[in-house]
């Protein structure tokens, strides 16, 4: 058995899927393009081809990948009815994008590849890929329709090579930019990195827990300094934790590092271990951790990837392999418990912000995790959409028993629910402990103290002014009862010293209130709990 | 300052957002927008900056009519910092997109570094010129967005939510930029569902529901409205004014500050 | 239509098509083209898709006009206009009347298309309106700073390039995020099934025995 500070785990930076949705996207954009393009003399340039060149350039996929991202530009051309010819486009766009990705192979080999420092391979590809893409098409047009020799000649063959040069010109155009994107933030191909192999050995968790974290440092891809640096955390079924800190402090990668993300998407150096239901993260591929753990990613919008509401939370599912009678009644189940009843078959475009958030969550408990983390969940929803989201979250734990993780810089919401709290600072956890605790930490070590929902920093404030309350004010109920008290303790004060206040000790009546509260007994409630 | 006139405005013809919209801006107001979701509170500042067109109605701006003036002149008068500054953000650095408005406005070179170099200043973000402005942290990319407004050397700035999404600190600072903006004479239109910074911030509230403005006051009088009334307006009290209704002696508090510091005084018999 | 699966559809649009070109006199060709426009009709879809079928009717002209000048010959000229027309106009019945959830069920399942492309297709699909509303933002951010849209053309160029950029750089930082998404929902696994069923039917098994039969017999008679 190995011992898990001694254990080290590195992978490289990016998913498998990097070509699959740099094309979808990259796509998407050539549609817009064209419907807002600038023509010269209704010639314009045709960004569908430039578009995947581009994603074909980043992301270099296979032959076969290559062919089929044509095939999904046709496609998206027909259904976007922006092809008067589908059956030509059916054949010419897989012909473009073969085109660019041999192009590219080639002149990755080429002496005269670049002309002083400026790469030329975006201009060729996207010149010869649209020349050839745009011959297949009037020469399929040409032969089916019958057309005239001299037409088809000196008609059509120039107007193809007129936008396979403007083709040639805004490829680089676009690429320039993406290119310098991809290396400053490593994503483009490299070999230099490893992966390293757990599966041959036996790693156990030293704690018992839902999800425990034990003893991780954690660098990301070239990094010298630690993201997550010794980082001890447990999380227990039933748990509602809060993670925060102040921006940059590594809630967001301690959570990536929950479900597996961190390092096997993010790469990087993972030291020590991160357990799930007692399974080393490291001894299973992310889709496989995201069973027993949801993510709610702080971007929630594009983790939406169908057209409806209905198609979204069938779409785990449906990459599970679940049967169709399962998907069904799964489905009816969770739009219940998320509330989004009766919008089934919205487009998914038309949906506000709360509802997509909503819809994300309902995506992800489809496949019925224990757990569930959100990143961030409220960055973009306005303080309404907030409450009524931690409603649904606190709802999700207490009536349905699922674990809940929520990595939020927004505290005010959420503290109705949350059982426990950590702050982190600076990549360690500085305080793990109940709410109350972990609030009056941060306020004590005046750390984050901005976060503090404003009747929290008044509690304090008015406790370090000597006016105490039994209970710590995390709510408007706990403060008014708290402020009665104060009230009542003062109206005492009052009787028992009588109306002989004289203006010569009201200097000293902060001190004269103190042992009237208990004092020490507060403190030693939620003062030691921490240490 | 700006006068809007009976505006009606509706998406479709047949279905209004809002009708019988009358109200007046004077120069150095502090307002805050607000009202439930969907009540119109961000289509009304679309319609004062030209960028919706009102069915019925008028609008003046010191006595001019712009009704049909299109968004590039009002741009010289009214600001507008929509509600997620990234998507309002297209070029490579921050001096280069807060040069964009005197730039489209025709001003000559070295004034338009003068006038970037001011509202970098008067903003605090004159270390970031040269910063790309995606990469920003949240707080400053509503600061370049807010540069980038004032560029235009405009008299009145209008915020569709700028502290959403923002943590803590970042909220604070805006809103301390906000106050000082206002006292250099900038008239200010702040969107908020936040009651605390609509009570503590603003001078005026202004808000919609019913499909027109159902109030236009002080916060105060706006917040000694009952807990229902307010709830039809979609509004709740913020919570100095809620918890300085447990200790009636205290009055009432605009912010948890002016609670705690009347409080303490109240205890210490001072 | 909408009861027939999506395979039958597809198949009959390659059916028509087929016909099409065929088919050589400009009579029956017309006539073929009336039959799609009252499925249309019939379906309801006519109104609705109005403008894609002015499109495809002018696209269609145009060919004819180009046709007439490259040989001179009106009928031909009238032939090349009405066999395209035939061919496109049945694409819109196809893609009007199927959900893209079926659609795209139908061309893993019965196409064989690998569930990659399929999935690429409708999730970029999904995205465009999203995009619109993004170039739409950064032209209002624009119109507010002073740029007024009534511009000569290099005007136009410049904003239009100045929209491009940022858009295309967001796209891409969404890509990332977008990978992760596609790993923690389980994409690309072995097993994939789906929600909709798209099996072929009776009445869809009597429309393509008619569909063959048609086929076959314009083959002999033509």
């Amino acid at each position: 058995m190995e011992r898990i500070q001694d254990l080290v785990y590195t992978h490289v930076q990016g998913g498998q899927f990097r070509w699959v949705t740099v094309s979808t996207l990259m796509l998407a954009l050539g549609t817009i393009l064209h419907l807002v393009s600038p023509s010269v003399a209704g010639v314009t340039p045709n960004w569908t081809i430039a578009t995947y060149c581009v994603a074909i350039l980043l992301t270099r996929p296979s032959l076969s990948q290559t062919l089929g991202i044509g095939l999904v530009a046709a496609l998206i051309n027909v259904l976007t009815s922006k092809s008067a010819f589908p059956y030509g486009n059916l054949l010419s766009e897989p012909g473009g994008a073969l085109t660019a990705a041999l192009v590219t192979r080639a002149m990755l080999s080429m002496k005269f590849r670049k002309i002083g420092g400026f790469d030329l391979t975006p201009i060729v590809s996207g010149f010869l890929a649209t020349v050839v893409s745009g011959g297949i098409f009037v020469t399929l047009l040409w032969q089916v329709l019958g057309l005239p020799n001299n037409v088809y000649m000196y008609g059509m063959w120039p107007l193809v090579l007129i936008v396979g040069a403007l083709n040639g010109a805004i490829t680089p155009i676009l690429y320039i930019p993406a290119q310098r994107l991809f290396s400053k933030r490593g994503m483009l191909p490299s070999a230099d990195q490893l992966t390293s192999d757990h599966s041959h050995m036996t790693i156990l968790p030293e704690r018992q827990a839902k999800i425990s974290i034990e003893h991780v440092n954690y660098y990301h891809p070239k990094a010298t300094t630690p993201s997550l640096e010794n980082i001890n955390l447990d999380v227990h079924d039933g748990d509602f934790l809060v993670v925060t800190g102040p921006a940059g402090c590594g809630k967001s990668t301690l959570c990536m590092a929950m479900v597996g993300a961190v390092p096997k998407f993010y790469g990087g150096r993972l030291e020590g271990m991160v357990f799930v239901d007692g399974k080393a993260t490291t001894q299973m591929e992310i889709p496989e951790l995201a069973n027993h753990i949801g993510v709610v990613l702080a971007d929630y919008d594009t983790q939406l990837v169908t057209m409806t509401v209905r198609e979204e939370v069938a779409f785990a599912m449906e990459n599970r392999g679940y049967d169709r009678e399962t998907i069904k009644a799964r489905s009816e189940e969770v739009f219940k418990q998320v509330g989004l009843v009766g919008l089934e078959d919205r487009k998914i475009t038309s949906l506000s912000g709360g509802q997509r958030q909503r819809l994300a969550i309902a995506s992800v408990l489809a496949t019925n995790p224990t757990v569930l983390v959100l990143d961030e969940p409220t960055s973009s929803l306005d303080p309404d959409g907030t409450a009524e989201l931690y409603r649904l979250v606190g709802d999700l734990n207490q009536k349905h028993g699922i674990t809940v993780v929520v990595i939020d810089h927004d505290l005010h919401a959420v503290l109705p629910y949350a059982n426990r709290m950590a702050l982190m600072v600076d990549g360690s956890i500085a305080c793990d402990a109940d709410v109350p605790t972990t609030l009056r930490y941060m306020y004590e070590h005046n750390i984050h103290v901005d976060a503090l929902p404003s009747v929290f920093t008044t509690y304090m404030e008015l406790e370090q002014a000597g006016f105490h309350s039994d209970e710590p004010w995390l709510s408007i109920e706990s403060a008014i009862k708290g402020l009665h008290q104060i009230e009542m303790a003062h109206a005492i004060q009052n009787e028992v010293h009588g109306e002989s206040k004289s203006p010569a000790n009201q200097s000293n009546t902060v001190e004269n209130k103190q042992p009237i509260q208990r004092v020490d007994d507060v403190q030693g409630k939620d003062g030691g709990a921490h240490a | 300052m700006l006068k809007v006139e009976n505006i009606r405005f509706g998406y479709v013809p047949s279905v209004d957002i809002f009708r019988d919209v009358t109200f007046t801006i004077e120069g150095g107001e502090y307002i805050a927008i607000g009202g439930r979701n969907g009540c119109g509170k961000t289509t009304i500042t679309r319609l004062l900056v030209g960028l919706e067109k009102a069915s019925e109605g008028r609008m003046y701006y010191n006595g001019t009519d712009i009704t049909s003036m299109p968004p590039s002149k009002r741009g010289q008068f009214i600001g507008y910092v929509f509600q997620q500054p990234d998507r309002q953000m297209f070029r490579p650095t921050v001096a280069t997109e807060v040069a964009f408005g005197p730039e489209s406005l025709g001003r000559s070179k070295s004034e338009v570094k003068r006038i970037v170099d001011e509202v970098l200043e008067r903003t605090g973000i004159a270390h970031l010129r040269e910063a790309y402005p995606p990469t920003l942290r949240r707080g400053e990319k509503q600061r370049v967005a807010i540069a980038s407004a004032l560029a235009m050397q405009s008299k009145i700035l209008i915020l569709d939510e700028p502290t959403s999404g923002q943590d803590g600190k970042e909220t604070k600072e805006l809103l301390a930029l906000l106050r000082q903006l206002n006292q250099e004479g900038i008239t200010i239109l702040l969107i908020t569902h936040d009651m605390e910074i609509m009570a503590s911030e603003c001078s005026r509230a202004l808000i919609m529901g019913n499909q027109t403005v159902a109030f236009d006051g002080s916060p105060e009088e706006l917040f000694k409205k009952s807990t229902d009334e307010l709830q039809d307006l979609g509004l709740t009290k913020p919570p100095s004014v809620e918890l300085s209704l447990a200790v009636p002696s205290l009055g009432y508090c605009k912010s948890m500050d002016e609670l705690k510091s009347k409080l303490v005084a109240q205890l210490s018999g001072k | 239509m909408e009861r027939l699966v999506p395979l039958t559809k597809i198949l009959m649009t390659l059916a028509v098509s087929v016909w099409a070109i065929l088919l050589r006199d400009w009579q029956s060709l017309l006539a073929l083209v009336v039959v799609e426009l009252v499925v249309l009709f019939v379906a309801g879809l006519l109104i609705k898709q109005r403008k894609a079928v002015v499109a495809l009717t002018s696209f269609a002209v145009f060919l004819g006009v180009v046709q007439f000048l490259g040989s001179g010959d009106v009928t031909s000229a009238i032939v090349s206009g009405l066999r395209m027309l035939a061919m496109t106009l049945v694409f819109i019945c196809l893609l009007a009347t199927t959900k893209l959830q079926d659609l795209t069920a139908a061309l893993v399942t019965q196409c064989k298309i690998p569930y990659e492309y399929a999935f690429m297709f409708t999730a970029a699909l999904r995205f465009v309106p999203d995009f619109i509303a993004e170039s739409h933002a950064v032209q209002e951010a624009q119109a507010c700073r002073g740029l007024s849209l009534e511009g000569n053309f290099i005007k136009r160029i410049k904003s239009y390039a100045s929209v491009i950029q940022p858009l295309l750089l967001k796209s891409l930082g969404r890509s990332e995020t977008m990978a992760l998404s596609l790993e923690l929902r389980g994409f690309g696994g072995p097993t994939h099934s789906f929600a909709a069923s798209v099996g072929l039917k009776t009445i869809d098994y009597s429309v393509i025995g008619a569909l063959i039969v048609i086929t076959v017999l314009l083959f002999l008679v033509v």
